[in-house]
């Protein structure tokens, strides 16, 4: 007892003497994080500091110092391109549709595969259906456009099997945000139900137990125990998809996807703005519209969690 | 009751069992149809249609795949990339995140803070292409592996592995007079195998399907990874401009750019195809240890 009066007394009287001693101790430790310091700065932390550009003319051989600030030029000016408007409503279009659908989808999957009796064929399912996950874009639209393909694509053959026409699916407006739909579904349907089938494996046994003995048939066990069980982990994961309708991050995909027939309906903010910027040199216009996604998903999410909390209780933070 | 009950229970089985046969035939078919393609005849394509099987088998396309030495040189990149990107990943989280284990640290808080925030805010797109030009990183091997060095998502991961570790062992070792350096690299790391494997995957195939930033940071096509060279087969097949994509391939006589595409395509697949399943059990825990934290 009176040991520790002792010793607190001493670090009340010594406290920078102690922090040095632990700082020296822990020298090593200083060192292991100084790799992951350095890249945050030079890669994260820089160019959140380069969105001043936005509010610039930016010179790219001049740099931010003797570039010209212009107030909100770039922002009045997307606002007036009728570009900008054809990008915002295939963004919103696009991303809407995969809420839609792509929200309950992975919920309804991971519900099928818990009720899968067999342990090796549960497993072998979720393998399979987490493959495509780990395929680029790339790969996955040139997969696409060959199986969709007018002349030699399996799609067609099957239709033409059928008695019907040959489709030029690629090469037409009106089937791409059905087709880009459908393939991001399909694309990350398994993974993304890994986490709803976390949620169900936390659930505890004796609820089943004792359902059964009151006699739930399996389908009002599924009503009754398992959704309620993982609400909480679906209106996370919808709050988090609130984000997503201003800036799906679905870049990758739809840049891949897209195609010069198609894009009156296929170009999203995120690549307009890329080409804009990267190809056309254009670095605050494209910096403002992408400063203004980031701001308004931001709200949206901080919207969806004061909503969620206010009408469940639950928020992501 | 009971009887009728467990003939409803064994056809709700029968239909959860159809459903998923049918979906993972879905998920799975595309690969089947594209394999059976990279092996056909492309002039056997023109005749019989390819469904699952090849028509009029050849290794002719992928022969040729490997002949062209553009390819040949994009496939060298992107294992370069993969080799050099995930070890160097893995060894700037992993020291992080065993750091940021130190609970007693003075400053760990608020330098865990510096690392995670930019998980949650990024400059964006454009900021970012500026930034790496005045970093003087265009044209650059090194533009591959810097930026994707780090990630507060690996690292958050790794540390709730390496919070699980007893620290009795970690205590003895330091009592037998082992360093900070000599316990990481001789106790916790070989304890760590599986998560080890598991970031490695997953930076593996981050480095192995990355595309944006050959396109937009590298014109050397010396530099080019297969992906970029995958799509631009397929965009020039997009806009139908055959002749191009032949030229690209250079073998118009021998077989056809879908092809060569098809191969191509098969060839950047199967190495993940390999990989994956072994580690599933170890990337799912990840993921659920991630999605916790995150």
């Amino acid at each position: 007892m009176s040991n520790t009066v002792i010793v607190s007394r001493q670090k009340q009287v010594q406290p920078a003497r102690e922090l040095a001693k632990k700082v020296i101790k822990y020298r090593n430790m200083y060192l292991f994080l100084l790799p992951a310091l350095v890249l945050v700065y030079l890669f994260r932390y820089r160019p959140m500091i380069g969105v001043v550009i936005a509010f610039q003319d930016f010179d790219i051989i001049k740099g931010y110092a003797s570039s010209p600030f212009v107030g909100l030029k770039h922002f009045k000016a997307f606002l007036q391109s009728p570009d900008f408007y054809r990008a915002l409503k295939n963004t919103l279009g696009i991303n809407c549709l995969s809420l839609v659908f792509g929200f309950p989808l992975p919920i309804i999957f991971a519900l099928l595969v818990n009720e899968i009796k067999n342990a090796k064929f549960k497993r072998i399912t979720q393998t399979i259906t987490y493959l495509p996950h780990f395929i680029s874009w790339i790969v996955i639209s040139s997969m696409v456009y060959k199986m969709l393909d007018q002349n030699t694509g399996v799609v067609n053959d099957i239709i033409e099997f059928f008695g019907g026409e040959r489709i030029g699916f690629m090469r037409e407006s009106r089937y791409f945000w059905g087709i880009f739909v459908s393939v991001s579904i399909w694309k990350e349907l398994g993974w993304n139900s890994i986490i709803y089938l976390a949620a169900m494996a936390g659930i505890d046994p004796e609820l089943y137990e004792a359902a059964m003995v009151d006699g739930a048939s399996r389908f009002k066990r599924v009503i009754y125990i398992t959704i309620p069980c993982i609400a909480p982990t679906i209106g996370l994961m919808l709050i988090l998809a609130m984000g997503h309708i201003v800036s799906g991050g679905g870049f990758s995909a739809i840049y891949n996807m897209q195609n010069p027939m198609v894009a009156d309906v296929a170009e999203i903010l995120e690549t307009y703005s890329m080409k804009e910027g990267v190809f056309w040199g254009k670095y605050s216009y494209a910096t403002a519209i992408g400063l203004t996604q980031s701001v308004v998903s931001f709200i949206l999410v901080f919207l969806a969690n004061s909503i969620s909390r206010r009408l469940s209780g639950y928020g992501a933070f | 009751m009971l009887k009728s009950g467990n003939l409803l229970d064994k056809i709700a089985d029968t239909i959860i069992i159809l459903i998923m046969v049918i979906f993972c035939f879905i998920t799975i078919y595309p690969f089947l149809y594209c394999l059976a393609y990279s092996l056909s005849d492309s002039i056997m394509i023109l005749i019989k249609k390819v469904t699952i099987f090849p028509v009029g088998f050849t290794l002719n396309n992928y022969r040729v795949v490997f002949r062209d030495g553009r390819i040949f040189n994009a496939f060298l990149v992107s294992v370069a990339r993969t080799v050099a990107g995930s070890i160097f990943t893995i060894i700037v989280t992993g020291i992080a995140a065993y750091a940021i284990t130190k609970r007693d640290m003075p400053g760990n808080r608020i330098l865990a803070l510096i690392l995670i925030i930019p998980m949650y805010i990024s400059g964006g797109m454009i900021p970012e292409y500026v930034n790496i030009y005045r970093l003087g990183l265009f044209n650059t091997f090194l533009v591959y592996i810097l930026p994707q060095g780090f990630s507060a998502y690996y690292m958050l991961i790794m540390r709730t592995y390496f919070n699980s570790l007893p620290p009795s062992i970690e205590e003895s070792a330091r009592l037998d007079g082992a360093g900070d350096i000599r316990i990481f690299a001789q106790i916790v790391v070989p304890l760590s195998a599986p998560i080890i494997a598991t970031i490695g995957l997953f930076a593996g195939v981050a480095q192995w399907n990355s595309w944006y930033d050959a396109l937009v940071y590298v014109s050397n096509r010396r530099l080019h990874p297969l992906q970029l060279i995958l799509q631009q087969i397929l965009q020039q097949h997009a806009v139908s401009s055959m002749r191009e994509a032949a030229e690209l391939a250079n073998v118009v006589r021998e077989t056809s750019p879908e092809s060569i595409q098809m191969a191509t395509l098969i060839i950047s697949t199967v190495p993940i195809v390999c990989v994956y399943p072994f580690l599933q059990k170890y990337f799912v825990k990840g993921i659920l240890i991630g999605g916790v934290k995150a």
